[in-house]
């Protein structure tokens, strides 16, 4: 439309770099004057709250800024059971947005599910591990009955349906930021960091959902979250579901002593580190104390000597040959079920899996290996996995029934989300979790901070 | 670039700056240290090696610096893995016959297992041990290792380091001469946005990206990083950077950095050939035969962007002298549309003097009227020099003239007893040809000119005096003569001997055996002057 000089006083918004810009001469709410490029800018966040606006002011406008790929009509065959709807219907009703919080196992994918399916939207999933992102490729394309894009681990295809790793995501953000109208952040609990973070102010999708078993982060990050991605919408924890749609499960540890050579080294290496603390007169109290004392180390070659003792120290009673001992008799008692072994060192996995010929499950597995090890697991062609850290999250592992913990690095989400692995239904099958833990070594504190 | 728990950095104040390896024996030493040991570890395991290296991490130097060097050095190893069979494959089998057979928990069962699977692969059980897991990164060969030269692998560290610090940038600004094309080009690339303004003599330019318009962002810091390289394989370079330390910090700090303080001590270890730095042949052929004439002016290769709005333009050369600077533009294929787009550019820029050399043959209309209104040369094959020339000429002399004018009016003030006539056409930011010129009317009180410089008649006595006091003992030779007079902070020897009333007497060409002579008559009238 011209006005009465003949000028276009059409607004027109377009994606710029992860970002909107808005030409025109009218100012909208979030949009700032960028006098780089003469033009209003504003967060890709704010699309949706930027076109209300304009609508709303009856202000005429044009929008290029979204550029979905065409999407066929979506259906798929999921049932949700009554909770699973409830969070469902409370997503929707606060707008679709918003963080849905149930514990793993617990079907949260089926949520994401049946909304896709209700928006028919292009979509992008976004996830923290390499498995997830296979295994919710896998899910989407055999529910929806079409090819699915992903970005991350070497993938880089984009479809109406697309899971992305948050490193791509983030990484992508300038190219991939107009291309979708919903997205989902799986384990959402990851998106609250400074880098992160940017994923969801960079994307323009209206549509917004969290899923996560852990809503609150310690370093009180959450508190972002109802700005990125909509509040808490629904919530549910494990009590709730335990034992009704979760199997309920046990919790043993088991201690065993370092071998005595292992103590030797042990004691060496440790009582360097505490003289070390004693005589500079360090405390190591908080997790920012010990930041303190890790700058320390780059300036000062005793405290690096000291903090390399004490590595040494943690390594040998992680990595104890006496718990290796202790496993193999575990693996004598309970050779026929189905087993998850988790430790945190990559080098530890390969011993075990060197030792007892399990297969092995690390960063360094090639992708389509870990996939065929995960499939076999599934389909009961191999009972063990021994793996670190890396699987840590709503990998969907079928009736494992137990899980054993060689090491651990001691916060309490990564002790709810293991567990969690091995909640999942089984018909009249009681999980249990075993931690072996050296005696008397710190290791046994990191075990009870666990349970704090 | 190197992992951010290498970055070793100092801060003082609101400033920050990487901890540079320096370039003495002791940096070299550990460089070339390093490089034997990857040099020696070929054939042998990526585990072996890592082992080796560690091994040298408590030497007394930082071990930030020794890692940050194997970091460097990774990049130059090619690793293969040594298997007899396809690692994934061997695995597949022995994880197939354990879950049949059940998890060996004793050495004796663990054996048979491996034997039925080395059976089954057709192996023997030890080439199926290697092979498991053959592919894992400490198990790979160190197959190949390009060498490199210490020095160069330390200054490419000081490089890698000051990348690894712009991570953490939150904007760049720098000023540099030449290679203007390439750093835009790479801006946008890297999906960056520029603002340029004016900074004392040449043009600043600010980057950082879309979002750093929302808040202090260090999404572009990799960006950034990447862009470093071209700007300091430049002889002339300026660069600044905010730098955000940590996520919580309420302060920016300050990273300073210049070609004169830091330009020696970093260097990419491979740099693009000068060749390549040109667009065409005859560009670089007119490079050539410029340089090759002593003309006085200093001719650049895209010196520097000039603002049109919000865009910038990048001249192809810069040919500069004293205050004055002309640009050539070269156009290779053009249109009349494209010269009249140049002509509006130019009407906008106001006082820029640029002339456009236009190849005939590529023409693809006739030129209208467009030609009068800019100053378009022909070219055919070679940029002719001769019009270039003129121009360069004509322009010199408008601008000396005008000076001249300018410097009748003002008296000079000079400190020092001797001075060129170079020295103070910088100091009064002319032309030295202006300077001369005004000289040849007017006097400077107190002071003698002697060809291009002038001197106090004060330190023409003591040079005369000096000169004198020796005579008096001996015959005095030129190159001792002259050496006396450069002692005594003066210049020209030959001039300031001739104007003290001496000559010189030439045996052969060798200033030692050339004689100095007094020309008694002259020395007189200087005497008389001075009493």
């Amino acid at each position: 439309m011209l006005d009465r000089c003949g000028r276009d006083r059409m607004i027109l918004l377009r994606y710029d770099k992860g970002s909107l810009l808005i030409r025109g001469e009218v100012g909208t709410p979030y949009g700032q004057w960028d006098p780089r490029v003469g033009a209003f800018r504003a967060m890709a966040i704010y699309y949706r709250e930027v076109l209300a606006y304009l609508k709303r002011s009856r202000i005429l406008y044009r929008d290029e800024a979204a550029n979905p790929p065409p999407v066929p009509t979506l259906s798929c065959r999921v049932e949700l059971r009554p909770y699973q709807k409830a969070a469902l219907d409370a997503w929707f009703d606060a707008g679709s947005r918003g963080v849905i919080v149930l514990p793993t196992a617990a079907g949260k994918t089926f949520v994401a599910l049946k909304a896709i399916e209700k928006l028919n939207v292009a979509t992008l999933v976004v996830v923290p591990t390499l498995d997830l992102l296979d295994q919710w490729r896998q899910l989407l394309s055999s529910q929806f009955g079409i090819e699915v894009g992903a970005y991350g681990g070497g993938d880089d295809t984009l479809r109406p349906l697309t899971v992305s790793t948050y490193d791509s995501a983030y990484i992508r953000a300038e190219q991939l930021g107009d291309m979708f109208m919903f997205i989902i952040f799986d384990e959402v609990h990851h998106l609250p960091a400074p880098s992160y973070s940017q994923i969801a102010e960079m994307y323009i999708a209206p549509y917004r959902m969290g899923l996560t078993a852990t809503y609150e982060r310690e370093d009180g990050g959450h508190h972002d979250l109802p700005r990125l991605v909509g509040g808490r919408v629904y919530q549910l924890g494990v009590d709730a579901l335990a034992g009704k749609h979760l199997s309920p499960y046990t919790h043993e540890k088991v201690f065993v002593d370092l071998t005595p050579d292992e103590q030797k080294l042990y004691r060496r290496e440790y009582d360097v580190f505490i003289s070390y603390l004693k005589r500079k007169k360090v405390v190591l109290g908080s997790p920012e104390d010990f930041q303190r004392f890790i700058m320390r180390t780059g300036v000062d070659p005793e405290a690096r000597e000291a903090l390399l003792a004490r590595n040494r120290a943690l390594k040998a009673a992680l990595n104890s040959e006496a718990k290796i001992k202790a496993l193999g008799e575990f693996l004598n008692v309970y050779g026929e079920e189905k087993i998850l072994i988790f430790t945190r060192y990559n080098q530890l996995v390969y011993r075990i899996s060197r030792r007892f010929l399990i297969p092995a499950i690390t960063y360094q597995t090639p992708r389509e290996e870990r996939k065929e090890i995960l499939e076999k697991f599934r389909a009961g062609e191999y009972r063990v996995i021994v793996t670190s850290q890396v699987l840590d999250e709503g990998v969907d592992v079928p009736d494992a029934s137990i899980g054993f913990i060689l090491s651990g690095t001691g916060s309490s989400r990564e002790y709810i989300q293991r567990l969690g692995r091995i909640l999942r239904k089984r018909r009249g099958k009681q999980a249990k979790l075993i931690e072996i833990v050296a005696r008397e070594t710190v290791e046994t504190r990191i075990s009870e901070r666990r349970h704090r | 670039m190197l992992p951010s728990s290498l970055l070793i950095t100092r801060r003082w104040r609101d400033k920050i700056r990487p901890v540079y390896a320096q370039l003495n024996q002791g940096s070299f030493e550990v460089a070339r240290l390093l490089i034997q040991t990857y040099g020696d570890y070929v054939g042998k395991t990526k585990g072996e090696l890592n082992e080796a290296v560690n091994g040298l991490e408590d030497l007394g130097y930082d071990y930030r610096y020794v890692r940050g060097l194997s970091t460097l050095l990774d990049r130059r190893c090619q690793l293969e893995p040594k298997v007899t069979i396809y690692p994934v494959k061997a695995r597949r089998q022995v994880f197939k016959i354990a879950h049949e057979k059940g998890f060996p928990t004793t050495p004796e069962a663990r054996r048979a297992v491996l034997h039925q699977a080395a059976r089954e692969l057709e192996v023997t059980v030890e080439e199926l041990e290697e092979s498991l897991y053959g592919d894992l990164g400490d198990e790979l060969i160190l197959k190949d290792f390009r060498l490199v030269d210490s020095e160069a692998l330390v200054k490419q560290y000081n490089l890698s380091l000051t990348q690894t610090l712009l991570f953490y940038s939150t904007e760049l600004s720098f000023t540099t001469v030449g290679n203007w094309q390439r750093i835009f080009r790479q801006i946008k690339w890297l999906g960056l946005i520029y603002t340029i303004r004016r900074s004392d003599g040449g043009y600043e330019v600010k980057v950082d990206g879309p979002a750093s318009l929302f808040k202090l962002n260090r999404r572009y810091g990799t960006s950034l990083a990447k862009l470093l390289p071209t700007i300091v394989q430049n002889q002339e370079w300026h660069v600044k950077a905010k730098i955000l330390r940590r996520k919580g910090d309420r302060r920016l700090l300050n990273l300073e950095l210049d070609n004169e303080k830091h330009g020696g001590i970093m260097k990419a270890l491979e740099m693009r050939e000068e060749s390549k730095v040109y667009d065409s042949q005859v560009e670089q052929d007119f490079a050539k035969r410029f340089k090759a004439l002593d003309t006085g002016w200093t001719l650049t290769r895209e010196p520097e962007p000039i603002p049109v709005g919000r865009r910038v333009m990048i001249p192809d050369f810069g040919f500069r002298k004293g205050g004055l600077m002309v640009y050539l533009e070269v156009a290779g294929f053009w249109t009349p549309q494209y010269l009249e787009e140049k002509v509006k550019k130019l009407r906008l820029l106001g006082d820029v003097d640029m002339i456009v050399a236009a190849n005939r043959d590529l023409a693809c209309r006739k030129l209208g009227k467009i030609g009068e209104k800019l100053n378009l040369i022909y070219y055919q094959r070679r940029i002719p020099l001769r019009p270039i020339l003129d121009h360069l000429k004509a322009r010199e002399e408008h601008l000396v003239k005008e000076q001249t004018r300018r410097l009748r009016t003002e008296s000079f003030l000079l400190q020092k007893p001797v001075v060129e006539t170079r020295e103070l056409a910088e100091k009064l930011g002319v032309l030295e040809d202006a300077v001369k010129e005004v000289l040849k009317e007017k006097d400077v009180p107190g002071y003698m000119r002697l060809g291009d410089i002038l001197i106090t008649e004060t330190k023409l006595k003591e040079i005369q005096e000096r000169l004198e006091n020796r005579l008096d003992q001996s015959e005095l030779s030129f190159g001792e003569a002259s050496r006396i007079i450069e002692a005594a902070g003066g210049r020209r020897p030959t001039s300031i001997l001739d104007i003290l009333g001496y000559k010189i007497e030439w045996h052969g060409i060798n200033p030692q055996s050339a004689k100095i002579r007094r020309k008694s008559k002259i020395r007189k009238t200087l005497e008389e002057n001075a009493t």
